[in-house]
């Protein structure tokens, strides 16, 4: 009988079920279905919400999927497998203690992040924190979990230790659980382990894994990843309210959701041989994850979102670089206003034109601010240390210390992946390209899409199982291509043509444009399958450094986008100029109408 | 915000304090919004390290076994924290503080005296003249300052704030560093805790006491929920305007104003001189809000602001005056004291401010 699967994503305030079957010889998308999360009172049962999505989905689809013992597993066309991802409860919190804020506590701080947790803190011997505050701040923080990462190997044990005299001291208490004994990875020194092991094990349970800044130029996250799990599964799962059922429910380990989000993307991006970046832009809080050489970063930016953290992106954006993306006039003070009252009223929704466009204009901020953030995130360590201090033939070397190098280049960037209401839910899909394509500024080819209904967890934990039927379910479900961009360097001549493109659908249709400097334009596609294009461009213009470009995608629902405005993308200094240029490219990239209908979500 | 509360209802606030407090009511004690329920004695400050092994020249492991004093017993300054050595070779580890044992490292041969802190009785900033004390010019201050003496950081009180061979400037209170001018030559702590007591916020009675966490007070009070403030508790009998709050309105000293429209910044400050404790208004907008409150971090987390009065706004940020029921509600309490909480949280868990009216 063939396999089915029923995948629950278990999130802060919302459980979504999808259900996943074969249908004429591929893995798709059956339905879906949601009910509020019930891990808080009065239910304290996270079962009470799976149940609650689960009928919501039976009756959107026919089927019975829930019994009073459990999931039905066995149905009339297939069996199906259970699997659930969670972020419930604010999702696997974290603290991270290093010895150098610039080295091992941020290779630390990059683990726990990749392995899918909110990191509370980051303490290191170097923060200038007195001790006293440091353990003030370990008790208020509450943290599901530990990662001690401290000491190069070889190098001074006494730092390790002094952190996990810190942590005995401070004894912190469990988020979840009374009886439950907080678990500790020690990733630090390894000449300290078993000192370590010995101060720790009476009040916590320890895990040691490989250190991960074992030298200056090598990082090992992997293991620490990999520990992060077992250790969500085997101790911070088996505590949250109602998860000793759901556990005796599930088919494959539960996986936190941004970990799950993580291994799809690094699926898709091995698989099809891209790099690409995936953003999730929610009420609070920003998330970004990247995939570049097959290397995985997330950061998490937790005052950055569209409602409940709307005030903070209009403080660290400043309300000026707001307002350059409104395609009218309004006074900084009138718009500080409407952002601040989309504060304290964060679950309204925009009642008028002019609402949707400033909500966009933040997402453009707020998506902007957390790229930047994640481009310092997503970094290798500094090379050559170890080779030059082999060179000397010296063991005890003082060397300056150069920077990390981050691995986020905007021109290797062949895939940007949207998510989170702001972007899903746009009342046109030309909109969240704008967005996109004004918050990244991606430069030479590089394709768009949005994910229809946040379904990239899901096929994360299912990817671990079933990865053809997870990657086809993306590509065929989850995924709405908008289309290419391309885009072109320097400043093209404003007015004057600077690129020709030329596009043949999957039906034979033929269509052409000459786009002038300055403009952004669209050639619809409207036939589904994929799109050959040729782009030219003239004079002395260039698209990511070429003079001509050839490539085929899949086509997308916005079309081919000609960016033609330059990159950098310098926008008019005067305010009322640069309201009208606004205007003017929202008008150019909606022009084409929406290109085809969509067949995702 | 919510209207439909005005009617008058028994509430319970819970007045919770700090670790070394003492609650200075009992049940059954009636008391005022401005009634002290406790008194912060002293705080659990910072950790000092003693190297016993070093002292009593034992192997960093054998250290716990010396111990004087057991981990969350007092210890005054010079006190002995570890004994060893033979009779006539006695070695003692010292306390170096007046504190309590916080941390006995199992392999390092390390414990830690956690100092009791005094609370300072400065409500306003301290300014240390660093550079004087140094005999040094004001610039040249920044040569001699410590690590630890940077903007934002904490200084607990005896902590090395700059240091010039063997002369040192330590910090007279437990504070915040605010500013450092090297116009002056000085640095400026601001007090942590400027209150040494803790008062009920609330007319009522007391109900229930813990020791260890707090004193809760209950009583009669019509509850107005508002949808943003600045600033923390105040109290004050009710002083309703009409229209906006301007320069030119006529304030009371000590009350709580109450205006259905908006106010200018300049009109907040003639409200700060005319010694008012609360401003309720309609709405604000949310310039003059950041400005009066001296510039924000987290417009969506409130309540610490170095405000004057708390500022309550029943509606938001757009023009929008007060709603009739809550004016209704307001203006019906002309006289009437009331207490009030600006602190606004806006997260999982929202606090919104409130206005508690208590009935004559």
């Amino acid at each position: 009988m063939a396999e089915s699967y029923l995948i629950t994503d278990i999130g802060s305030t919302t459980t979504k079920a999808i259900l996943i079957a074969e249908r004429a010889g591929e893995y798709r998308l059956v339905g879906r279905g949601e009910h509020p999360t019930t891990v808080e009172a009065p239910d304290e049962d996270v079962t009470v919400g799976v149940g609650g999505a689960l009928q919501d989905l039976g009756s959107r689809t026919g089927r019975g999927l829930l019994s009073e013992t459990g999931i039905l597993k066995e149905q009339t066309d297939s069996c199906l497998k259970y699997l659930s991802t969670s972020s419930a409860g604010g999702g696997l919190q974290m603290m991270v203690f290093g010895v150098m804020g610039n080295v091992t506590a941020d290779s630390a701080r990059k683990a726990a992040l990749g392995g899918g947790a909110i990191v509370l803190d980051v303490m290191t011997i170097d923060d200038h924190r007195p001790t006293f505050l440091k353990l003030d701040a370990i008790r208020a923080a509450r943290p599901d979990m530990i990662l001690i990462s401290g000491g190069l190997d070889g190098g001074n044990t006494a730092f390790a230790l002094e952190i996990c005299d810190l942590l005995c001291a401070a004894k912190p208490r469990p988020r979840l659980g009374k009886s439950f004994r907080i678990p500790v990875i020690y990733a630090g020194n390894k000449d300290a382990a078993p000192l370590a092991v010995d101060t720790l094990s009476d009040a916590f349970d320890v895990k040691v894994v490989e250190n991960l800044r074992p030298s200056f130029d090598r990082e090992v996250l992997e293991p620490v990843r990999q520990a992060i799990h077992e250790l969500f599964m085997s101790h911070v799962m088996s505590h949250a309210p109602g998860y000793d059922k759901l556990l005796s429910w599930v088919d494959a380990e539960v996986m936190p959701t941004p970990m799950a989000v993580g291994r799809i993307m690094h699926h898709l991006a091995g698989a099809r041989g891209l790099n690409i970046v995936g953003v999730d832009i929610g009420g609070a809080t920003t998330d970004v994850f990247s995939v570049i050489g097959g290397v995985f970063h997330r950061s998490v930016s937790a005052n950055l979102g569209m409602s409940y953290s709307a005030g903070n992106v209009l403080l660290e954006a400043g309300v000026e670089n707001i307002l350059r993306w409104l395609p009218f006039e309004i006074s900084p003070d009138d718009l500080a206003d409407r952002i601040c009252t989309k504060l304290i009223n964060p679950t309204t929704i925009p009642s008028s034109v002019t609402d949707l466009q400033i909500e966009h204009a933040l997402a453009i901020e707020a998506l902007r601010l957390a790229f930047g953030r994640h481009r310092e995130i997503a970094t290798v360590p500094p090379k050559g240390l170890s080779d030059w201090k082999s060179l000397t033939g010296l063991s005890q070397v003082v060397v300056a210390q150069p920077e990390t190098r981050t691995i986020l280049d905007i021109d290797s960037i062949d895939m940007i992946i949207g998510s989170g209401g702001v972007l899903s839910h746009a009342p046109r899909r030309a909109q969240s390209a704008l967005i996109m394509l004004n918050a990244f500024c991606p430069t030479g080819v590089t394709f768009l899409a949005v994910d229809s209904v946040f379904m990239m967890p899901h096929l994360g934990v299912l990817s671990e199982i079933d990865p053809e039927a997870a990657l086809n379910v993306l590509e065929k479900d989850c995924f709405i291509p908008l289309g290419p961009v391309i885009a072109i360097d320097g400043e093209p001549p404003s007015g004057r043509p600077v690129v020709t493109v030329r596009c043949r659908d999957s039906q034979g249709v033929r269509s052409e444009a000459t786009v002038m400097g300055g403009c952004i334009h669209v050639i619809p596609t409207r036939a589904p399958g994929d799109v050959t294009v040729h782009a030219e461009a003239h004079g002395s213009a260039s698209i990511g450094g070429k003079s001509r470009i050839q490539f085929t995608c899949r086509a997308g629902q916005v079309g081919i986008i000609v960016d033609a405005r330059g990159r950098p993308l310098r926008l008019p200094e005067d305010p009322i100029a640069c309201a009208q240029a606004s205007a003017e490219w929202s008008r150019q990239i909606a022009s084409c109408g929406e290109g085809r209908e969509d067949t995702n979500g | 915000m919510d209207d439909t509360s005005a009617t008058i209802t028994i509430i319970s606030r819970f007045r919770a304090v700090p670790a070394s407090s003492s609650i200075l009511v009992s049940p059954g004690t009636v008391v005022e919004p401005d009634t002290p329920v406790a008194r912060v004695e002293t705080l659990l400050g910072k950790l000092w390290r003693v190297n016993v092994a070093r002292d009593l020249r034992i192997p960093p492991q054998t250290a716990p076994t010396r111990l004087a004093v057991r981990p969350g017993e007092s210890v005054s300054a010079g006190d002995p924290v570890a004994v060893g050595g033979a009779f006539f070779n006695r070695l003692v580890s010292r306390s170096p503080v007046d504190g309590v044992l916080a941390l006995v490292s199992k392999n390092r041969g390390i414990v830690y005296v956690r100092e009791k802190v005094e609370t300072g009785s400065s409500d306003g900033p301290v300014e240390v003249p660093v550079a004087d004390m140094l005999g040094v010019p004001p610039l040249a201050m920044m040569v001699y300052k410590a690590e630890g003496a940077a903007v934002g950081l904490v200084a607990v009180r005896g902590q090395v704030l700059a240091r010039r061979g063997k002369t040192m400037v330590t910090a007279p209170v437990y504070g915040r560093i605010t500013n450092l001018s090297t116009v002056k030559g000085t640095i400026t702590l601001k007090p942590l805790f400027r209150t040494q007591t803790i008062s009920a916020y609330m007319k009522g009675v007391v109900t229930r006491i813990d020791p260890a966490e707090g004193v809760e007070v209950s009583g009669r009070a019509t509850v107005i929920r508002c949808i943003w403030g600045l600033g923390g508790e105040s109290h004050g009998p009710i002083r309703v305007l009409s229209g906006d709050l301007t320069e030119e309105s006529q304030l009371e000293e000590g009350s709580v104003v109450v205006a259905n429209g908006t106010a200018t910044y300049e009109a907040l400050l003639h409200a700060s001189e005319s010694g008012v404790k609360g401003v309720i208004l309609g709405w604000l907008r949310s310039g003059v809000a950041m400005r009066f409150a001296g510039g924000m971090k987290n417009m969506g987390v409130t309540g610490d602001e170095p405000v004057p009065f708390p500022v309550i706004l029943t509606e938001g940020f757009l023009p929008q005056p007060m709603r009739d029921g809550v004016l209704r509600t307001l203006t019906a309490s002309q006289g009437l004291m009331c207490s009030l909480n600006g602190s606004t949280h806006i997260r999982a868990g929202v606090v919104r401010p409130e206005i508690l009216i208590y009935p004559d």
